[in-house]
């Protein structure tokens, strides 16, 4: 599936509370979030467009974030990414 | 010998760029690596070093035009929470090192795949040497030691480059 298809920033959240037990979710700076998990930290997770509660994500940046974390096989069952 | 068209190649940048924090001036660059991708959409580049670090566009220039600002606004976003310039130094060296063992694994498959002449690759792009080493250097700015040159639309025009085969 292409990186530039989008998940919704929900799916993320609900597949990192599945994969990523005790995951760090905060804002950084004006444009992203930064996840923490097992001592490692992704900051540039984007925030999306402004005013949206529920931004749509490009699966690139879903993909590389997991498997930075090591969670890639979980998040790929979870967000149906390949 | 039969090629193969392998479309992930392995890019090295150069970035720079003054960053001010609170109470301090900083400046920054590195040499990092990146892995891209064409797909049907455009390039989609993945961090190596920095490893935290994903972003896409239609072209490789749009692509690179994304890694700069996206380097930039995380680079003005540490400055902002840290109190202090070591802090900031620390976060950014942090960013720059922190890694995934599966990334790395791909990249030196893509070097090698270059190496082999398994890749297809613009003719465009400038390749480094193989022992191009890649750095990350965080240093404080005197306000004195400022000039024109820093401002930040002057650094757009950072190095992207193949990794060389050997």
């Amino acid at each position: 599936m292409s990186s530039f298809g989008t998940v919704s920033l929900n799916e993320v959240r609900a597949m990192l509370d599945a994969c990523a037990p005790g995951h760090v979710f905060r804002q950084h700076g004006d444009h992203y979030y930064l996840i923490a998990y097992k001592g490692l930290t992704f900051p540039t997770f984007p925030r999306g467009a402004h005013g949206k509660s529920n931004p749509e994500i490009q699966r690139g940046v879903v993909k590389k974030m997991a498997k930075f974390f090591g969670v890639l096989p979980c998040a790929k069952r979870e967000l149906a990414l390949t | 010998m039969t090629t193969t068209t392998v479309t992930t190649w392995p890019l090295l940048f150069t970035y720079s760029g003054p960053i001010i924090g609170r109470g301090f001036f900083a400046s920054v660059s590195f040499c990092g690596r990146l892995l891209a991708t064409q797909e049907p959409e455009g390039i989609w580049l993945d961090g190596v070093n920095p490893g935290a670090l994903a972003v896409g566009g239609a072209t490789l220039d749009n692509a690179n035009h994304e890694l700069r600002e996206t380097l930039t606004k995380v680079l003005v976003a540490y400055a902002s929470e840290a109190k202090s310039f070591d802090a900031f130094k620390t976060a950014v060296e942090r960013f720059y090192h922190e890694t995934d063992d599966d990334t790395v694994a791909e990249w030196k498959a893509s070097v090698d795949a270059l190496k082999n002449g398994l890749l297809s690759v613009p003719a465009a792009l400038r390749r480094k040497p193989d022992d191009w080493t890649c750095h990350v250097l965080v240093e404080p700015k005197r306000i004195e030691d400022l000039t024109p040159h820093d401002n930040q639309v002057c650094q757009n025009d950072g190095d992207t480059t193949l990794a060389k085969a050997a």
